[in-house]
């Protein structure tokens, strides 16, 4: 850590969130205050790969900023796992900011309100929203990670509030108290698992995760229950997912395409950054029914999605779909299975924030189009959104060259390596994972026929919004850059998981 | 070995290079097109550098570039015969097909796209025929389908003149017709879903044997085997690994996405029946074919207990190929004789010879030199390629100039006296005539079903060689009984011709020098195959003589009806209506497959209507309603009327003190 300044990320969280309140209120224009975020999203992005880079261990600590001896160290941690995870938030958030300009400014015109002021809230709270997730998934303790989480979700429920669609103060509220609900299950365990434990820190100053297998097998186990239903509600598991459609479809589109991909993923992140590695033996025994209700969510999502008629909501269910595969892959508990997890966030991230984007710009050029049975032949009206679109359908489904392929190919591994030939329940969860696969690649291009290919229903070609699709092509691009880098980082976090080995349970 | 790595490279990665810079100047006005034949002319010339590496000094290894050891993936690339020769052939047949389709696709509004995804589909088939790496291999394979996607639905927009089959054709609830966003979906589909049967099964090849490189694999395969027998996942295994290939190389049932795939195209309908693709499936059973044959035998020589019931299930499985790869052959083939559309014809007939090459792989199991019959399958593989993609060539010039992809609506085609003569060439090539290379590699082929002694496959792909000769020669004889129209018809431009000239040349030139070579190449493939063949024994008369009688028949027949007139096709078929129906409906498969599609959107509906519309209602709808109403009727009582609240309070006193009395 030589060389650079400790609370780096800190200072930097601090220092632009305060800037973008400050100086953002001064700004006189919309592009400025859009230029601003966009500024702050680079700048923290160089802090953490700053962080990245110095550290020889892979492993940094920007440095305890919060200490009290009932709570515990608050501290942000980058490694191999949350790094990366961190990076794809800000490279998405920032993508889409950009998108959000014209996007909004539209929005807000056409709903008839005064434009600065509201752009400023807007790209505040987005700010804010943007960098709560941010921060809860470099959290170290598990309070601070409620508290980061929870500052996200508050903050996304005002933009959903203010600038959704439809019953939006309705659905806000459903949102609210869905995904409250799960935050505090998740609370709950924290507090008793802290009240028992006597800390809520998960890492050491060092950064190594604490072992918990001091608890009493009753209460762990109920700890870990508590925890890992508030992260399924999170991550909109099969059964707690009826929020998702609703807010993922009628939140503003660029909320969308942060919600979807970003938020929701935290849940089953934090099953294998947190619950993993504190609860082993709990864990241990759930995994078969972890793996059932992840490739179950898997199957529904995707039989929802078959069916869904609304553009943005086809996408939410397809959301759900991909959040099974993540609870698929940290079921599979071993290291192939978390670095499907870990590529599946990425890859999710930049595909589903791709269709959510190409979702809001067919509403933006074709006069708030959502209802897929009118659309068909989009391709020719909308090339580049057409196009980035198959980008991000091929993401989400696996398919070369995006890092998509890879992630598929992880969650495979690891779930074959941890079920196959174990036993007639694991074979089921193969199984299940096999029907799944197939229902995403069938909704997926089922989907993408239906809307961009085929005889055209608008004739004349539209002009595009440059930087609607221009934040589009560069979040495709990445998803391909990732592809190509792929494999040596799969390789990098496959000799980091393996020297955590130790620490990370039942692993 | 520096040398190796970078002819690979250069062969194998730097299409995919070309096919990024083509898609990011895919909008530069013919460029795409140059860009794209460069990059095919760098890739075939390091190919036949490679396979001239491997002849000269008789390399037979792996080469690897670059190693991800805790992911157990790498860079790790075949360098032995069957490779060499398929890089040589995958890269030369593209390279000839991309002149053509600086062409043919001249002024399309997809141009750019069109090349982006042809070199991209090219440098996955190369990565497929020489990955050692079942994961990189698969990386090619995945590839493939991504690109076949693309190009069969290249057409968007579905305009009336992409379609294929008879428009507006219902059969039960089934369009017999398809679009080529349609087909482009089916494609995928029928592809990627095995695939992932496929994935599993390669990670659970891992579990057993601890690595993704098919060359240890070889090492250790009797070892392998005997794992598989004790845990009794022999032949899951086995199908595990087979399904993707039997479905990318179309073999019945899943032939219908090839049937459909016509949409694209008509250069991508040759890439994709000649050089890539479907040519995978068949590649990569050969390459694993041997882990299966010479690991029962080792183990049978090791272990003679478990050997003999190792043997049993895996000649069990190869049966059952054979008996698959002769359906194909047989259905696809019936389907081809009544067929009135030109790349049809040519669709059914690439099935068809796909499944004599996947009968060849089931019977290598039952012959006493497995790896020469696999040889057999390679050259059949070659001549097919060659013909094929000529034929195709051949076929979008017609169907341009006719303005009609039905052959029944084809003016006489023998005006073109150039293309004609050229697709002639092909033709008996396909029919399988001496001295085409067409009848030598297909004679190799049938001298080992007859040998391998399994009568019910072999005598269904005996008939399957008379109906190739009927239907082949049909394609080109069809069209004599239409005149000539009255403008002289065109040909196309030399370097056009060219093309499928060079292609016909071949098919005839290579068979004339057959007897000089041949041995010599069944020799040179067998390296790969783990037991090279020294020195062959001479073929059977019997095989020769009933194999040129059947073709004789065949195009005698042929010419008799659409030649000579003596025999009234038309009479012959409206005799029959249901058997006519029922061929020119593909044998009614595709209503299984379209079914299986309704009943999951069905699904999707019931699944959103009754449990997500039901738990929505109940959560979302009805719990809010639920204690809205209850706090209704909590709050009645609140009415805020002094003279009840007392009497609340009087009878809450009461009730605490009788609390308070009684404990």
């Amino acid at each position: 850590m030589a060389g650079l300044p400790p609370h780096l990320i800190l200072i930097t969280i601090l220092l632009t969130v305060a800037g973008q309140m400050a100086i953002g209120s001064i700004l006189k224009k919309t592009k400025q205050v859009m230029g601003l975020v966009v500024a702050f999203f680079v700048a923290m992005s160089l802090s953490i790969i700053l962080e990245m880079f110095i550290s020889r261990t892979g492993t940094t600590l920007d440095g305890a900023f919060l200490s009290s001896s009932y709570l515990g160290e608050f501290n942000f941690i980058v490694d191999y796992v949350s790094g990366p995870i961190a990076m794809t938030i800000l490279l998405v958030s920032l993508a889409i900011s950009i998108y959000a300009y014209s996007y909004m400014e539209k929005r807000i015109k056409d709903e008839g309100r005064e434009l600065l002021s509201e752009m400023k809230l807007f790209y505040l709270l987005y700010y804010i929203f943007a960098i709560s997730m941010f921060a809860s998934v470099l959290s170290t303790n598990l309070v601070e990670f409620y508290l980061f989480l929870e500052v996200g979700l508050i903050s996304s429920f005002v933009l959903i509030n203010n600038y959704g669609y439809g019953e939006r103060r309705k659905i806000a509220i459903l949102y609210l108290v869905w995904t409250h609900i799960g935050a505090v299950l998740f609370l709950v365990g924290a507090l008793a698992f802290g009240y028992i434990y006597g800390s809520f820190n998960v890492f050491d100053a060092s950064g190594r995760i604490l072992s918990a297998s001091s608890l009493p097998v009753n209460i762990s186990r109920l700890v870990f229950i508590l925890m890992l239903i508030g992260m399924l509600v999170k991550a909109a598991a099969f059964g707690f997912h009826l929020w998702l459609p609703y807010a993922h479809a009628e939140a503003p589109t660029p909320i969308s395409a942060l919600l979807s991909p970003l938020l929701i993923g935290i849940g089953p992140y934090v099953i294998f950054r947190f619950l993993v590695p504190l609860f082993p033996a709990p864990f241990e025994s759930a995994r078969v029914w972890l793996a059932i209700w992840g490739t179950l969510t898997i199957i529904y999502g995707g039989l929802n999605a078959l069916f869904e008629k609304d553009f943005k909501r086809f996408l939410a269910y397809s959301s759900i779909s991909q959040m099974g595969y993540l609870i698929t892959a940290v079921a599979a508990g071993n290291i192939y299975g978390f670095i499907g997890l870990i590529m599946h966030y990425i890859a999710h991230a930049f595909g589903k924030a791709t269709l959510f984007g190409s979702a809001g710009s067919i509403i933006y050029h074709e006069d708030e189009l959502r209802d897929m049975r009118k659309m068909g032949g989009l391709l020719k009206t909308l090339p580049l959104t057409g196009n980035t679109a198959l980008i991000g359908f091929f993401t989400i489904t696996g398919m070369p060259p995006t890092i998509g392929f890879w992630s598929e190919l992880f969650i495979v591994r690891g779930a074959v390596d941890a079920f196959f030939l174990k036993g007639s329940i694991e074979n089921t969860v193969l199984i299940l994972l096999f029907i799944g696969f197939s229902l995403s690649i069938s909704y997926a291009f089922y989907a993408y026929k239906n809307i961009f290919q085929g005889p055209p229903k608008f004739e004349e070609k539209v002009k595009e919004d440059p930087l609607i699709v221009g934040s589009l092509i560069t979040l495709a691009i990445i998803s391909m850059v990732l592809f190509v880098i792929g494999p040596a980082f799969a390789n990098t976090l496959a000799g980091y998981l393996n020297s955590l080995n130790s620490l990370m349970g039942g692993a | 070995m520096m040398d190796l790595v970078i002819l690979y490279l250069l062969a194998v990665i730097q299409p995919f290079i070309f096919s990024a810079i083509i898609s990011i100047l895919y909008s530069v006005k013919k460029l795409p097109g140059y860009l794209s034949v460069f990059s095919l002319i760098m890739s075939t010339i390091s190919s036949a550098y490679i396979l001239y590496s491997i002849i000269e000094k008789s390399l037979n290894g792996v080469l690897s570039i670059s190693q991800f050891s805790n992911i157990s993936f790498s860079l790790s690339f075949f360098v032995d015969s069957y490779t060499g020769v398929m890089m040589v052939l995958v890269s030369f047949l593209s390279l000839v097909i991309a002149i053509y389709s600086l062409y043919y696709m001249d002024g399309d509004e997809g141009y750019g796209r069109y090349f982006a995804y042809f070199t991209f589909f090219v440098g996955s088939m190369l990565l497929v025929v020489s990955a050692d790496n079942l994961l990189l291999l698969f990386l090619g394979w995945e590839g493939t389908g991504l690109a076949s996607y693309a190009l069969i639905g290249h057409w968007r927009h579905d305009e009336k003149e992409r379609m294929i089959g008879e428009e507006g054709r219902v059969v039960a609830n089934t369009p017999m017709f398809s679009y080529p966003s349609v087909s482009g979906l089916r494609a995928l589909l029928f592809t990627r879903v095995p695939d992932i049967l496929m994935l599993i099964g390669i990670f659970a090849v891992y579990a057993y044997t601890g690595t993704f490189e098919i060359s240890n694999i070889f090492i250790t395969k009797a070892q392998f085997l005997l794992e598989l027998a004790r845990t009794g996942m022999l032949l899951p295994i086995m199908f595990l690994l087979s399904i993707g290939a039997l479905a990318k190389s179309a073999q019945f049932p899943f032939h219908e996405w090839l049937v459909t795939a016509m949409t694209g195209p008509t250069p991508v309908s040759a890439l994709i029946h000649a050089a890539t693709m479907v040519k995978a499936g068949v590649y990569y059973m050969v390459r694993i074919t041997p882990i299966f044959v010479y690991g029962a035998k080792e183990l049978l020589a090791e272990n003679p207990a478990i050997g003999q019931v190792v043997i049993a299930q895996v000649q069990t499985f190869y049966y059952g190929l054979m008996i698959i790869g002769a359906i194909t052959a047989f259905s696809l083939a019936s389907m081809a004789l009544v067929a009135r559309e030109a790349k049809l014809i040519l669709a059914y007939s690439t099935g068809s010879q796909l499944g004599f090459m996947f009968a060849g792989i089931g019977a290598s199991i039952f012959s006493s030199m497995p790896s020469l019959v696999l040889a057999f399958v390679v050259a059949h593989l070659i001549a097919h390629a060659v013909f094929k993609a000529g034929l195709f060539l051949g076929a979008g010039i017609y169907i341009h100039s006719n303005e009609s992809r039905f052959i029944d609506e084809w003016a006489d085609v023998h005006k073109m006296r150039i293309t004609t003569s050229f697709n002639w060439l092909l033709v008996l090539s396909l029919a399988g005539l001496p001295p085409f290379i067409g009848f030598w590699t297909k004679d190799s082929l049938i001298s080992s079903y007859l040998s391998s002694g399994m009568l019910i496959p072999a005598s269904l792909l005996l008939i399957t060689v008379l109906f190739t000769a009927f239907y082949s020669t049909r394609y080109l004889l069809y069209s004599h009984r239409y005149p000539a129209k009255e403008e002289e018809p065109h040909e196309p431009p030399v370097y056009v011709l060219s093309t499928y000239g060079i292609l016909a040349i071949l098919s005839i030139g290579l068979g004339i020098l057959w007897p000089l070579f041949g041995e010599k190449l069944f020799e040179f493939l067998s390296y790969s195959f783990l037991e090279p063949i020294k020195g062959m024994t001479g073929e059977e008369l019997t095989v020769i003589v009933s194999s040129i009688s059947l073709v004789l028949i065949g195009i005698l027949l042929s010419s008799l009806s659409y030649q000579f007139k003596f025999i009234d096709s038309k009479k012959v078929i409206s005799s029959m209506p249901e058997l006519n129906d029922f061929l020119r409906d593909r044998w009614l498969i595709n209503i299984l497959f379209y079914n299986i599609g309704v009943a999951f959107l069905k699904l999707g509906e019931l699944t959103y209507r009754f449990v997500e519309r039901g738990l929505d209602l109940g959560i979302n709808y009805g719990l809010p309603k639920l204690t809205s109403n209850l706090s209704k009727y909590f709050r009645k009582p609140i009415s805020g009327d002094l003279y009840s609240y007392v009497l609340y309070f009087v009878t809450g006193i009461i009730i605490v003190i009788l609390v308070l009395l009684f404990i």
